[in-house]
């Protein structure tokens, strides 16, 4: 589905993406780990077009999207939350779930009401649909940059960091959530630092580590590894 | 629920809008000159905001093209003899001609750069203008009486006729606005105006909506021009390419009413005519006072008096929103 072969984003001598070699099967769960700074989400604007890499290419289902506009990949399937919420503060979240559920497909409003209001259901913000996004609180931001991705319909959903600073139950909750995305064959790659949440849902691990993939298998396999439990020594068991 | 305020609010813009639909039979013609003035300039601070508010785009060269659609109004009608009815639309196709071209230079500029770059351009034109055979040159060249009399034979029938265009105009403005922005394209424009990058990701073809915004502006921004041209009698490049008037009275208008809001630019007019008839005696305590306001509001409270009040009121007087429910009330 996602094909991503030598590549590089230096920030002048920065070199924050460096060399990274990266494939995603459909229907997958790649969840990625990394110490902060290691550039993963730096990684995720390069997917998204955010960022425009210094070399490599980009394939989404076999076709060069490395050049492609950030919305021209929205409507090749690809959907990402950012790790800091970018809500589109003076409407409402009922709209800005509707902005991502009729930019991309072309669909007017009154087709895409139900949609949204089943978005917002599934995403725990029905209560909330007329609050300003404004004046959410930061779990109801993060609730609604899920549903903002999950608006574009996409089959390749990009989370960053998305289960930061959830209580028990609540992160609980996120993970029924991912799970029900996940059974309508959504592909997901999941960038988290909350490791238990992480290995419920993915498949599969990578491991940043400087601009670097330093492991990559079974979530066991990489969870054993020698680097990777140097890299994560104290942090989680 | 809807406030008081809210009820309140739209009555009063229900009342201001009958008010100046009957203006030309109620009031004086000096009235009726300053209510010219201020529509013109409630359209181009509507047309600003579209640009710079929704589309994200700080030009601050928007006078290029009220130039731009005096002096293409003018070659038209006096130079080339034109009838007032074709004289009008092409000189609406030559700004929309420059605003592609314009926007074509400066698409890649961002924030300050953008805004200098945009008033670089205006201003070369304006030289530009000054130098053009036929159009009088640096002093310019006034409105042939006959041309001005196809508006009415006598002075207060000429100000009426002009002030209903003028008014035309901005309610047409208005309304084009208001439905773009009640639209799927509008909504993505209003995504743009929060967030650009997460406007980006949610589908919004961001380069496609902000060029369409400056571009199709700019016909409406000459329109204003050749109505400026018709109020004046006359063209010259130091008052049709007018910086001060045509863009920045316009930036204060819509800075201090409320950027990227439809109800800031209208507030933002009546503070800025107000104002203007209060302190008209005091020379450039007049200019001081605007200075001081807009630096206190960009300070205090960046989105404007319409802000300040959108917090309490809780809703916008102009409807935009769009419900959960089908049919339910904006
Ligand atoms: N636009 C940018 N310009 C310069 N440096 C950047 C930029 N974006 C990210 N960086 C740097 O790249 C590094 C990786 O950042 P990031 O991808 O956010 O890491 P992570 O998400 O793994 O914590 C950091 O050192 C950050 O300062
Ligand atoms: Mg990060």
């Amino acid at each position: 589905m996602l094909e991503v072969s030598q590549l590089k984003k230096h920030f002048g001598a920065l070199k924050v993406i460096d060399g990274v070699n990266l494939s995603v099967a459909r229907g997958e769960a790649l969840g990625i780990l990394g110490p902060n700074g290691a550039g993963k989400s730096t990684l995720f604007n390069l997917i998204s077009g955010n960022l425009s890499p210094t070399a490599g290419t980009i394939r989404l289902n076999g076709e060069d999207i490395t050049r492609a506009s950030p919305w021209t990949r929205v409507r090749g399937g690809i959907g990402r939350t950012f790790q800091i919420p970018h809500p589109f503060v003076h409407l409402s979240v009922f709209e800005n779930v509707l902005v991502s559920a009729t930019q991309a497909s072309g669909r007017g409003i009154a087709v895409a009401r139900p949609e949204v209001n089943r978005i917002l259901d599934l995403c725990q913000l029905s209560h909330r649909s007329r609050t300003l996004a404004g004046d959410l609180p930061l779990l109801d931001l993060k609730r609604l940059e899920l549903a903002k991705a999950l608006g574009t319909s996409p089959r390749l959903l990009l989370l960053d960091e998305i289960a930061g600073g959830l209580t028990n139950s609540e992160c609980v909750a996120l993970l029924a959530i991912l799970e029900t995305i996940k059974s309508e064959g959504v592909t997901i790659v999941w960038i988290e630092h909350i490791v238990h949440a992480l290995i419920k849902v993915a498949t599969r691990l990578v491991v940043l580590a400087e601009g670097n993939l330093i492991a990559n298998g079974t979530p066991e396999t990489v969870m054993a590894d020698a680097k990777v439990r140097d890299l994560y020594l104290g942090v989680e068991a | 629920m809807t406030s008081g305020f809210v009820i309140f609010g739209r009555l009063a813009l229900a009342a201001g809008l009958i008010c100046l639909c009957i203006a030309p039979f109620a009031f004086t013609p000096a009235v009726l000159v300053l209510l010219t003035q201020a529509l013109s300039m409630l359209s181009l601070a509507m047309l600003w905001n579209l640009v710079a508010g929704y589309g994200n785009v700080m030009v601050i060269g928007q006078h290029a093209f009220v130039g731009i659609g005096a002096y293409a109004f003018y070659g038209f009608a006096m130079l080339a003899g034109l009838h007032m009815a074709v004289a009008l639309p092409a000189a609406m196709a030559v700004t929309l001609a420059f605003g592609s071209m314009v926007y074509a230079m400066l698409y890649r500029l961002r924030t300050a750069y953008l805004a200098v770059g945009s008033w670089v351009v205006a201003e070369t034109l304006m030289l530009v203008a000054s130098r053009l055979p036929g159009f009088g040159g640096g002093s310019g060249a006034s409105l042939p009486a006959n041309l001005l009399r196809t508006f009415g034979a006598r002075v207060p029938e000429r100000l009426s006729t002009i002030y209903i265009m003028v008014l035309a105009v901005a309610v047409l403005t208005f309304v084009l606005i208001w439905a773009l922005m009640r639209s799927r394209i509008g909504l993505g424009l209003a995504a743009l105006r929060d967030n650009e990058e997460g406007a980006a990701v949610a589908g919004v073809n961001t380069r496609l909506v902000r060029a369409a915004c400056f571009i199709l502006a700019a016909p409406m921004v000459g329109l204003v021009g050749v109505l400026v041209t018709l109020q004046e009698g006359r063209i010259s490049p130091v008052a049709s390419f007018s910086m001060l008037d045509w863009t920045i009275y316009v930036l204060f208008i819509v800075v201090i009413g409320g950027l990227g809001s439809l109800e800031g630019p209208i507030i933002g007019t009546l503070v800025f005519f107000l104002l203007r008839e209060l302190l008209q005696d005091y020379g450039t305590l007049y200019l001081i006072t605007l200075g001081a306001i807009s630096i206190l509001i960009v300070l205090f409270a960046p989105t404007g008096l319409w802000g300040l009040a959108r917090r309490k009121l809780g809703r916008d007087l102009i409807p935009l929103t769009h419900d959960p429910k089908t049919g339910g009330a904006s």
